[in-house]
Formats: C-alpha cells, structure tokens, sequence
C-alpha cells in the first residue's frame, strides 16, 4: 500500500507483515509467508464470445436492412415485421437453451409459450384465420405436456424439477377453450382435445401422485 | 433429518425467505454479490482436515444455514440441503460471488488461508449477527477437534443441542404491526468518485487500534464509538472527496441496526434494519466536531424502538401486499431491483456496519488473534467500512471497488492525530 509521508503528518504504520515495501532493508525473504491474502488466482473470468456477437450483429443487419427496404418500397405492407418477429422467434428458441445452462421442463415451456405468442402473432399479421388458434396451439400444448409427462415416467427420480413446468403446461392447455367461446377458434375439436387433454393429466396428476407432490406444488406456488 | 421437527422449517423441509432476505437475489450480480465475511485469524495455521470435520458436525447444528435456495413460480425458497458443505482454500479476493454449483449448493462458502477462517455468507441467510455465531461455533468445534478443550458460552451453540424454534423465526414478521412508519423516498446521496476496480476484485484495508484508546476518544466527546466511526467517514469523504466544497446531495451513511437490542429475538436469520445518517455540505468549511454532532444527535432520533418497527411493519405490509404476492417472481425481480435502485443504494454513499465486541470464553480467547469482518462493496458505492472488536483491539476494515485510497488513508490519518497508534494491512500492495 502507498502512503506518502510528505506532508510530514504522522502515519499509520504499515503492517510489515503485509507491506513489505514499508520496511526498507528488511529480509525479502521473510515475508514470503507473512502475507495474509492470496494473491487471487486466474484472470477476469471474462469470455468475449465471438460467434455470439458475429449472430447478433448478423440479426441486427438482417432486420434493419429488411426494415430500410421495407420502408423505401413501401406498397402498404409492412413484410419486414415477419422477418423482425421471426428473427426474435429464432433467438428465442435457440438462444435460450444454449446461453445459459437451462433445465429440460424450462425450454419446452419457454418454447411452447414463443411459439404460441409467434403462431398467434404470424395469424394475425397475415390476416390468415383458421390455423394457428384453431389447430396449432392446442396441439402445442398437448405436445409439450406429453413430453413433459414422459420425461416424468422416466427420470422418477427427478419428477420434483418438473411438477412446476407440469402444472403450467396443464393450466394453458385449458386456454384454447377461451378460443372456441369467444369463436376465435373453429372448428372446436382441437381446442376441446387440449382442454380434455390437460383434464387427464391433472385427474392422472391427483390420482397417482401422493403428498409429497402435493407439498412440492404448496412449495413451488407458495405466495 | 430430525432437526426438522424441531424448526420453523415446513413439513416439506423448506423455508420462506425472510423480509429483509427477499431483496438480495433480486439485487445480487457480478458487482454486488451481497456476501459478507467474518473471519477469525487464530494463532496458528489451519489444519483443512480438522476444519472439514468441525464443518460437517457444525452446518446440520444451523438448520436455517443449511440450505440451497430454489426459484418458485412467485418467491424464492429455501430448501434443505443433505449435502455436505465443503471447505476450501482461499484463493480469491474476499467476498466473490458464491455460484450455485461451488458448494454443494449452499449458500456460504468456508475457506482458510494460513491462519485464517473465513466464513462468506449470502446475506438473504442471515445478517452478521447469526454469521458471526455460526462462525465461532465452527471455530469451537475445530478447536476441540484439535484437543484444546470444550468451549460454551451464550454465542457459541453447542452442536449435540437440537435447535430451538426461536433461532429460525422469522422475526421480522413476529415484531412487525399494522402501522408503517417509514419515508420510501429520501434525498439521494452524493456518491464516491474513483477508479473503478474489475467486478472480481475486492480491496480490503484493516486497520487496527487500540479499543480502549478509542473509547476513551470516543468519550472525550460523549459519543459512541459508532457514531465517531460514521462522522468521521463522513468527516473524511466530505475533506477528499468534496474539498470543502458544496455538495447538493448530502453525504450519508447507511448503519445497519440490531433489531436484536430491541427486541427479546434469539433468530439466527435476518433480524437488522438500517438508518442513513447524513449531512448536507453548503460550501462553508466544517469541522469534525460539527459533523459528529450532527451524527450523534441524527442516531439518538432515528434508532429507536418505535421508529424501527414502523420501519420493519413498512417493509413487511409492503411484502403482504396482495399485489406483490400475485406477482411471478421474474416480475417481482424487476420491480425489487428498480426499487433497491430508486429508494435503497441512491439513499446513501456508503455503508458502516459497526459488529460490536466479540467475546468469547476466556479459555478459546488464547487460540484467537483476531476477528475481521468483511463487507462486499456495491458496484454503486464503490466502498464499504465495517467494525469489530476483540479483546483489546478494534479492527476498522474498509472494502472498496476503486483504485484510489485517499478516503481511508484521510480515516486513519486523522486518527494517528489524535493520539491514537493504528496498524494497516491490505490485500493490496
């Protein structure tokens, strides 16, 4: 530590066993064990991730210059938001499970819900009704709770880091029925099937489960 | 385990975390991991064996230490940990982030460095008080691994006892009321300006003085020994940082406050609030005397019981908001972050955590040369200063995250002037 003493005010004394350079012609030697903190170990810790940032500026040049375009010619449709919400949709269900250490029942929720707001976005934007509420949300969510309810049977062991992500599952697939009652869904039958879909698995959730289930849930949920 | 039972834990072996702990994962990062350290520097160097041991029969001793924290769909929650917490060897600079994965999920890392005993611990455990018992009951057990002797004493546990339900309480909620009484919004404070050191680093500077000779300073001018530490922090940022000049946000200090003084709580978990004591500077000269008689009179006003639980019943009624409990916990992150941001770090420019004095059983005290305490410094505030006391020094350690040390190097100066002979060691050289 550097403490001047020009001023000539008197000095707190330095600690030789932890300054040696406040004890000029001491025995270098002997300090060598007196220090009482480690010199720290390694570097910063900091990576500079190059295919990261060679995507990420790969995805800003693709939607800007589809925007720049877009604007230029505009003829009253405004396609480059497909190319924007598609590129998101993109970094969404890849970025998420590969930049950070993520669990299984994690991604297939995260992903079931970006696709569903994408699909629903996608029907929307392209005035094209009658497939994206109708048909490929429920079977979304059917899919991603079946897996779910696999991937359960499997790793028995490990059923308590899936009973939150089971329970979210089981609670969307009753949304596609807010499609069928205010129409925005026809025909009904897939929307039905999610529903009837996610009522098994939660009568099959209380009927096999026993009470350690329950409390994991009372943990998860806890408010 | 058969601890449980006898515990605040839930049937399902978890806790809910307590008020003052709900802050700290939603505010905790790479430059405010909001861990703090205690340490106790024996007189001989450890033996990491012995330390492992007296670690395994020490941990299950603390059943609200001994846990991993989990993400719920609305709170965070603690959950038994079975694993066995491990001790290292330091080799950091104190006070790092604790990842997950490290230590077998716990929440506290043990570490040693030739004499030294290092307890850091993230703050949604406990608060220094409950570190501190942790520590010197792990100190004890390792001393009698190494066949110096049985210690008991009100601050040391004894680890064939079973935990009493009042040490897990979550005392916040036992003392809190239907009446707040707490300003969210108070002036912003001036804060420090420096160099920044990288997010991983840490510098430390002890100093050690004389206790009594510090007393009897702090005497001369009727004041605590904490309220003379925090005017003269304030004395010392005001003389290098501000020169003199005007400064249109005051200087404050954040202090924490032992609920325990006030209240007949025996918790090992979070049981402090805080005061910000400051003082605005107009561009006149002040003395040091002026500024410690504004600080002594501020704490008289401020810490007190009453004032304390409107403070408590604020944050706890803030907590019962059923809005708040609604919320996902992803949403609750954000929000806590913004407020910490908005109403806690700007609301002062450093902190000054005064541990108090440190006994222990006179026949341990032979194997002990000192006690440190250790504070993460925010990347905000750039620096920290923390006390403690044992037997007849007084260790003032200051943790900063920039490069300059003109604060520090003003504190102990002006100490020195009074009379007083101080010691300094860094982790700087």
């Amino acid at each position: 530590m550097k403490l001047d003493t020009a001023d000539g005010v008197s000095e707190p004394v330095l600690d030789k066993e932890i300054c040696p350079d406040g004890l000029a012609g001491a025995d270098a030697a002997d300090f060598e064990d007196w220090s009482r903190y480690p010199s720290p170990e390694g570097g910063s810790g900091y990576r500079y991730n190059f295919l990261l940032r060679l995507f990420i500026f790969i995805s800003i040049v693709v939607g800007s210059t589809c925007l720049l375009i877009n604007l230029l010619t505009y003829e009253g449709n405004l396609w480059s938001l497909y190319v924007i919400g598609s590129l998101l949709y993109a970094w969404v269900v890849i970025g998420y499970p590969l930049l950070r250490k993520r669990k299984t029942g994690q991604i297939i929720v995260v992903v079931a819900i970006a696709t569903s707001i994408y699909v629903f976005s996608l029907e929307l934007a392209t005035h094209t009704k009658g497939w994206g509420l109708t048909y490929v949300l429920p079977f979304i969510f059917i899919g991603a709770t079946l897996v779910i309810t696999f991937i359960i049977l499997i790793k028995r062991l490990k059923w308590r880091e899936y009973t939150v992500y089971q329970t979210i599952m089981v609670i969307l697939g009753f949304l596609p029925i807010i499609f069928c009652v205010t129409g925005l869904a026809n025909p009904m039958w897939p929307s039905i099937l999610s529903a009837f879909y996610s009522l098994l698995t939660l009568v099959g959730m209380f009927v096999f489960v026993d009470k350690k289930y329950k409390d994991e849930l009372i943990k998860r949920f806890h408010i | 385990m058969a601890f449980m039972a006898y515990t605040n834990m839930n049937e399902n072996n978890w806790y809910k975390l307590d008020n003052a702990a709900k802050i700290y994962p939603a505010i905790s990062g790479p430059g405010s991991s909001s861990i703090f350290r205690v340490a106790a520097l024996l007189k001989q160097d450890v033996d990491p064996q012995v330390l492992q041991e007296a670690l395994a029969l020490t941990a299950p001793r603390f059943p609200a230490l001994s846990v991993r924290m989990k993400r719920g769909l609305f709170w965070y929650y603690f959950e038994f940990n079975p694993e066995i917490p491990l001790v290292t060897v330091e080799k950091a600079p104190p006070c790092r982030p604790i990842k997950p994965d490290e230590n077998n999920g716990y929440l506290f890392r043990v570490s040693y460095y030739k004499k030294r005993i290092s307890l850091e611990i993230f703050h949604a455990l406990t608060d220094g008080t409950g570190a501190l018992i942790f520590l010197k009951t792990l100190v004890s057990q390792y001393l009698t691994l190494l066949g110096h002797g049985v210690f008991t004493y009100a601050g040391i546990l004894d680890c064939e006892d079973y935990p009493s339900v009042s040490e897990t309480e979550d005392s916040f909620r036992k003392y809190s009321g239907p009446k707040s009484n707490s300003k969210w919004k108070e002036e912003k404070a001036y804060h420090v300006n420096g160099t920044k050191m990288p997010s991983e680093y840490l510098g430390v500077v002890h100093g050690i003085i004389p206790l009594n000779d510090f007393i009897k300073l702090a005497r001369e001018s009727n004041v605590t020994l904490t309220m003379y530490i925090t005017a003269l922090i304030i004395y010392s940022i005001y003389r290098t940082q501000l020169n003199n000049r005007r400064s249109y946000a005051p200087v404050k200090v954040s202090v924490p406050v032992n609920l325990r003084q006030y209240f007949p709580s025996k918790t090992l978990r979070n049981f402090s609030s805080f005061v910000n004591i400051g003082m605005s500077f107009d561009g006149q000269e002040y003395t040091f005397e002026q500024i410690l008689n504004t600080v002594s009179q501020a704490m008289k006003s401020e810490v007190q019981p009453d004032k304390l639980i409107g403070k408590i019943s604020a944050n706890v009624n803030a907590e019962k908001n059923i809005f708040m409990r609604l919320a996902p916990l992803i949403l609750k992150n954000v929000v806590l972050r913004t407020a910490y941001n908005a109403y806690g770090v700007s609301q002062f420019t450093c902190s000054f955590s005064n541990l108090g004095a440190i006994k222990l059983p006179e026949e341990m005290e032979q194997y002990i040369e000192r006690f440190e305490f250790v504070l993460g410094a925010p990347a905000a505030n750039m620096i920290n200063c923390t006390a403690c006391s044992f037997k007849d020094d007084l260790i003032i350690t200051f943790t900063k995250m920039m490069h300059e040390t003109d604060i520090e190097k003003f504190f102990f100066r002006y100490l020195t002037q009074q009379g007083l002979s101080v010691t300094i060691e860094t982790n700087r050289g």
